[in-house]
């Protein structure tokens, strides 16, 4: 079925499982280990994103920009032509001193990073839908108090509802804890959880899959393996 | 209107008609026409070998002795070919005021037909069959002088055509199939079917692959990079996949937008519900630009498509740059 009205993530089998696709303005919680492949969705969805010729604006707050790049590269996205084109912006939440115009310091609050992100997302006008990851959200919410995080949270993702981007938010298990995740949780249109799945000896990686205001779809889990040329493989559907 | 002068309007006429023939075969083009005028000097050939008597094997002696046995035979004047040696090259001038190819010259290049110069092309061919190597023609910008100029050079012959050669069909020496656009998109829906995640990898590395073994193929017989894309463009344009145009070239720093216009692969992407939302989708298409592109600039270079017909653009745009950027 071909939609111009909705987004994708990019990856079949979670593509599948989302039917007509997400509106412009949903957000998207992807919470995991360590090491489980958030990044790894997050830069197919950055290759989703240019080839449906929408704007991108990476949050790197894990790995600097740089490195991101090399991630784009490796699943088959030069991110070159799309920065200069303006279309793929990153944040520099990363570097310890400043890289440059787009650059956020932890030590900053977090009404500076909604303040640099507006502005971003306002220099982008050019005529495409803009989509924005967070890369990880929950290190920008280190030492910070609880209060702070929600009305932050709260104020952002509305804000980006109303101007019709779709968030795309990463959430490491062990940076925050559990209460967090589930104030957090029911912000969100879709939640993907990535974990490990099997034994100890034999992990497999697996991610569960729930949408939770409208209720459109159940909640699914996928097993996958990490490709290092494609990215996320889904290998095995078990949707209840 | 003599008989004679009768037979050369035919001639050219014949000459014209080949080179509209060659512009619309798949594959066709100069290689077509050449290969046609080939088998006719050896047809001629066959008929005056007798009076065929070069004093050596080198290019220029046997341009000589070529030319001397068709004044023989009262077809040309020996006197309006001049040939001079510089270096591998033998240059020829030719004396267009005699020309009786001057019809069908001047009309092809009208009309933007493939176009040949059967005088300068029977040298290049007596030349490849007693020389023992392969000559390649180069012919001079056509102008309003009265002389044109052109010169023959040892090189592979690049051998492109279609051909049926006993039950099969030939392409550049291999058996080839003809697959419809139809046939072709139900082999890549079947793809999609079982194995969606590798239909991008697939066609972009079989083309990438084949791609890199085509330039490997031909990449001595230009004389520069820029010439050898061209070329390469132009062949698969010739097979109706896509026409493409280079709209920047900077070789020095290893940039460069290749257009693509009739896109096969966008048509079957989109003819064959492969998209679940609209989006850039040759991936074939750059497979086949990264690997001219690496070959010809001689590092991995990548290739990036930000437009696509399949997106309802009105071209497919691709840049080209290194990878290491």
């Amino acid at each position: 079925m071909y939609n111009d009205k909705t987004g994708f993530f990019g990856i079949h089998g979670i593509d599948n499982l989302i039917g007509e696709g997400l509106t412009y303005g949903s957000q998207i919680m992807i919470k995991g280990k360590s090491g489980v492949g958030k990044s790894v969705l997050a830069s197919q969805f950055v290759k989703e994103t240019m080839a449906c010729r929408d704007n991108c604006i990476y949050v790197c707050c894990d790995e600097s920009p740089k490195e991101m790049r090399s991630y784009l590269k490796q699943y088959g996205l030069h991110p070159l032509p799309y920065e200069e084109a303006g279309r793929l912006i990153f944040i520099d939440a990363y570097s310890l001193e400043p890289t440059g115009k787009n650059y956020f310091s932890s030590e900053d609050g977090l009404e500076k990073y909604l303040s640099l992100e507006k502005k971003v997302i306002e220099n982008m006008q050019n005529g495409y839908r803009t989509r924005i990851v967070v890369d990880s959200l929950s290190t920008l919410f280190l030492g910070r108090d609880q209060q702070e995080i929600m009305e932050f949270h709260r104020y952002r993702l509305k804000l980006l509802k109303k101007l019709n981007i779709i968030a795309m938010d990463l959430m490491v298990d062990e940076v925050l804890d559990e209460s967090m995740f589930k104030l957090s949780a029911h912000l969100y249109d879709v939640i993907i959880n990535m974990y490990y799945a099997g034994t100890l000896e034999r992990p497999i990686r697996a991610l569960h899959l729930g949408k939770m205001k409208s209720g459109k779809f159940d909640s699914s889990q996928l097993f996958y393996s990490i490709d290092p040329n494609i990215g996320l493989i889904i290998t095995q559907n078990l949707a209840s | 209107m003599s008989k004679e002068e009768f037979l050369f309007k035919y001639l050219n006429s014949v000459l014209l008609g080949v080179s509209q023939l060659s512009d619309t075969v798949p594959m066709g083009g100069k290689n077509y026409l050449e290969i046609t005028c080939d088998n006719s000097f050896e047809k001629m050939f066959d008929q005056y070998k007798n009076s065929f008597n070069p004093a050596s094997n080198e290019a220029i002696d046997l341009c000589r002795a070529w030319i001397a046995m068709m004044e023989d035979e009262r077809f040309c004047d020996k006197n309006d070919y001049e040939f001079n040696n510089e270096g591998d090259f033998v240059k020829i001038t030719v004396n267009k005021a005699n020309c009786f190819y001057n019809e069908y010259c001047i009309e092809a290049r009208e009309k933007n037909l493939p176009v040949v110069c059967p005088r300068m092309l029977s040298c290049r061919w007596i030349a490849t069959k007693f020389s023992g190597r392969q000559y390649q023609l180069t012919t001079e910008e056509f102008s309003d002088t009265n002389r044109c100029m052109g010169a023959i050079y040892p090189e592979e012959t690049i051998s492109e055509i279609l051909s049926v050669e006993g039950d099969n069909i030939t392409f550049a020496g291999e058996r080839a199939i003809v697959l419809s656009t139809h046939a072709y998109g139900i082999l890549i829906k079947t793809i999609y079917n079982y194995a969606p995640h590798l239909l991008e990898r697939v066609l972009f590395e079989s083309t990438y692959y084949s791609s890199l073994a085509q330039y490997e193929r031909i990449k001595n017989n230009f004389k520069n990079n820029h010439d050898t894309l061209e070329h390469l463009l132009r062949t698969i344009e010739r097979l109706g996949n896509i026409r493409y145009e280079i709209v920047e070239y900077d070789e020095l720093n290893m940039r460069a937008v290749i257009r693509g216009y009739n896109s096969y692969m966008a048509a079957i992407f989109k003819d064959n519900d492969l998209l679940n939302t609209p989006k850039t989708s040759c991936a074939s298409g750059r497979g086949r630009l990264a690997a001219y592109f690496s070959g010809a600039w001689g590092e991995e270079i990548v290739c990036e498509e930000v437009k696509c017909e399949a997106f309802g653009d009105d071209y497919c745009e691709f840049i080209l740059l290194p990878k290491r950027l």
